[in-house]
């Protein structure tokens, strides 16, 4: 009796010696010898490297680690790691959506860094695109890339058909029609990325004068108090999914970036809607001539919605090393980082490298957010989490697969009552 | 002297059997019941990963009957968990029986091919059928068009009709493998000289089948659902990489609505509550089959 005491005794504090080990250890593995390993999670990416390269350079106590993203789960896999207490260092993550993060308290205040001597870093960047990382105030996330919504045209098509490409819904209809005869699809647009679809309904906000109101979640999304918008995006996205004009026909609700990406290059698609930060990619890969155009306008003389989506840094909260991980951070929005960043085909977010831009694809994506008629706007899916997921990735696919809009709506405005309330 | 020899043996053979027993209890206790049992308090807490956990009573079980994607989600992962154990049950058990028929070598030939799809990932699985179901390319609607059934062509995945049914048969597909070969086993322990006085007294292969092979085999039968069931109930990476749920929400399951509320909504309270939900529906549907399915052994 004795003896089995002993040893289930034995086997407790085992089991809790081993626990504790198991929670401690990782703490000291990131400093050796004086070095301090910080992790990135960020594009396993040549220009990434070369920026580390640069960085380790002139900094020879830190060491940079890349933690390979996924840009798919980026929002889930960098919030497992700040819950399991063992978050990277420095995290990529769209600036303007960084109330993921700041809502449940786990993005670290950057603005006393930003602010330091006078601004000086903070007067660095153009201010729309560092604005786009602040929430309440405060700096969460700092932009390294303005990322701007567009369309990629395939210009063989256009001149092979001698069409000519559309600046208004309408004209999109009559083009996608054309097409359609020669075997063409009018647009792309791939699952899990449909805030681009969306473009339109912040078109007919803005027309309607309550562009801010509406995308912030103030106003009902349905309801005798509907704000316009949504309604009138679905009802255009159904009609061109329904005509066929959207690739591959019934499955565009759940192509793959891969199969749409290799239809544009295949000349499937005439126009290819996608972030402008793939600007460079397209050029490179494409056989065809790529041309970059505004989305149409679902009112030929009314507003053109610009986004201000970022791609841009930030440090969890609970990070191990957030001072190195600002001095990285600095290092990669300094000149020598933008100059690696802009040499694969990305905008620049400071100052002294707006008119360093000498790609003409690249200047023409800028000049789409030019004009008199175009106004900026915020995405919805910051009103939170569950919104952003339904925007993203049902609200198009269910009301074209079948549902009718008054549901889907109803369903939207449920979510935006939890955080808004009536 | 006897008595203390026979009880030093024993103390030894305790000892050997906790040093052995510790790792296994150690693996079992840290990655089984200490976060089941965690999952279970935290059902009735509300946490955003991050700060303090505090308790909101049943809250989160009251929330999760009003979520009309969670009860969608139960529908759509009950409709998967049975229909797919009763097809890969009956179309496992059929592949057995026609085993049985087959000499021994093509017969180890057909049983390696069709339990290969149970060996394979269900990520894998996902990514064949994804060419299988490709509207533009995918080999069914090819095959449809061949066979002048162009008019039955579908973006299978797409169309809300035909999504469930689809991942249905990537489902039993993989599931009817381990089927054959748990039934073939079953088929094969029993005596030849008992199906060999049956036939003798005039019983076809049909009669044989219902009247001796199934009930001799219930057990693995029973044992083949079970799997099935939990296998079609559990469904997720499959789902994910073939539909991630869509359209919309047709086609969500209830593992992937737990985890995008516990870990891209936050809502890690509320997620521990569907999952104890969860458990009790797979307890549930284990117990039915086992009620259903009643394996009995007889002496042979």
């Amino acid at each position: 009796m004795k003896t089995k005491k002993l040893l289930i005794t034995t086997l407790v504090v085992l089991i809790a010696m081993g626990s504790m080990f198991a929670a401690g250890g990782k703490e000291g593995a990131s400093v050796k010898g004086g070095v301090t390993t910080i992790k990135f999670y960020g594009a396993d990416a040549e220009y990434n490297k070369n920026i580390i390269a640069q960085f380790e350079a002139e900094n020879p106590d830190v060491k940079v680690q890349i933690v390979p993203v996924d840009f798919d789960n980026a929002e889930q896999i960098i919030k497992t790691g700040i819950a399991s207490g063992n978050p990277v260092d420095v995290s990529f993550f769209w600036g303007s959506q960084i109330s993921a993060f700041v809502n449940s308290d786990m993005a670290h205040d950057l603005t006393p860094y930003l602010e330091a001597d006078n601004g000086k870093w903070l007067d660095t960047f153009v201010p729309k695109y560092i604005d786009a990382g602040k929430l309440n105030g405060k700096y969460y996330a700092i932009s390294y890339q303005p990322v701007i919504e567009t369309m990629f045209v395939n210009e063989d098509i256009f001149k092979q058909y001698g069409l000519k490409v559309p600046t208004t819904w309408n004209e999109l209809l009559v083009v996608g029609a054309e097409l359609k005869k020669h075997g063409v699809y009018a647009i792309g647009n791939w699952a899990g990325q449909n805030h681009q679809l969306l473009v339109f309904a912040y078109q007919v906000m803005a027309n309607n004068g309550v562009l801010e109101q509406a995308a912030s979640g103030n106003l009902p999304f349905a309801g005798p108090n509907e704000a316009p918008g949504l309604r009138t995006a679905l009802e255009l996205l159904r009609d061109a999914y329904n005509k066929g004009y959207w690739y591959p026909g019934e499955g565009a609700l759940t192509a793959t970036k891969d199969q749409v990406q290799a239809a544009f290059y295949q000349g499937k698609i005439a126009m290819l809607f996608d972030a402008g930060s793939n600007v460079g990619l397209y050029e490179k890969d494409a056989p065809f001539q790529v041309g970059v155009a505004k989305f149409p306008l679902v009112k030929a003389d009314g507003k053109y919605a610009v986004n201000v989506v970022t791609n841009a840094l930030f440090v969890p909260v609970n990070a191990a090393h957030k001072e190195e991980a600002v001095r990285f951070i600095k290092f990669y929005t300094s000149e020598a980082g933008q100059s690696e960043t802009m040499a694969t085909g990305r905008l620049p977010s400071i100052k002294a490298k707006q008119d360093k831009i000498d790609n003409t694809l690249m200047q023409d994506l800028m000049n789409t957010t030019d004009g008199n008629n175009v106004v900026s706007y915020r995405h919805m899916q910051d009103i939170s989490p569950e919104i952003n997921s339904y925007l993203q990735n049902d609200l198009v696919g269910a009301v074209c697969a079948g549902e009718s809009i008054d549901s889907a709506l109803a369903k939207l405005e449920a979510l935006r009552v939890k955080v808004k309330g009536k | 002297m006897a008595s203390r020899m026979q009880s030093a043996l024993k103390r030894r053979y305790m000892v050997k059997g906790f040093v052995f027993l510790m790792p296994a209890t150690f693996v079992y206790l840290f990655f089984a019941v200490i976060p089941f049992l965690d999952n279970m308090i935290l059902s009735f807490q509300s946490w955003n990963g991050f700060s303090s956990r505090f308790f909101v009573g049943f809250d989160n079980y009251i929330d999760s009957f009003r979520d009309a994607n969670f009860l969608l989600a139960i529908k759509n992962s009950v409709y998967l968990g049975v229909v797919s154990s009763i097809v890969s049950v009956m179309v496992g058990v059929l592949f057995a029986w026609l085993l049985l028929y087959v000499g021994r070598r093509s017969g180890s030939l057909f049983r390696t091919i069709l339990f290969s799809p149970s060996m394979i990932p269900a990520v894998i699985t996902a990514l064949i059928f994804s060419f299988v179901f490709e509207p533009e390319i995918g080999i069914l609607n090819q095959l449809l068009r061949l066979m002048n059934l162009g008019g039955l062509q579908k973006a299978w995945l797409t169309n809300r009709a035909t999504v469930l049914n689809s991942l249905l048969f990537v489902s039993a597909w993989k599931q009817v493998g381990l089927t054959m070969v748990l039934c073939f086993a079953g088929m094969q322990a029993i005596s030849t000289s008992l199906l060999e006085s049956a036939r003798i007294e005039g019983a076809g292969d049909w009669v044989i089948l219902r009247k001796i092979i199934l009930p001799l085999i219930m057990g693995f039968v029973q044992l083949s659902a079970i799997f099935a069931l939990m296998s079609g109930l559990k469904i997720y990476d499959t789902v994910l990489a073939l539909t991630n749920g869509g359209p919309g929400k047709f086609s969500v399951v209830m593992p992937m609505w737990i985890m995008q509320n516990a870990f891209s909504f936050n809502r890690y309270g509320y997620g521990a509550a569907m999952s104890v939900v969860f458990v009790v529906i797979v307890l549930v549907g284990m117990l039915l089959t086992r009620g259903l399915i009643k394996g009995e052994s007889y002496e042979l």
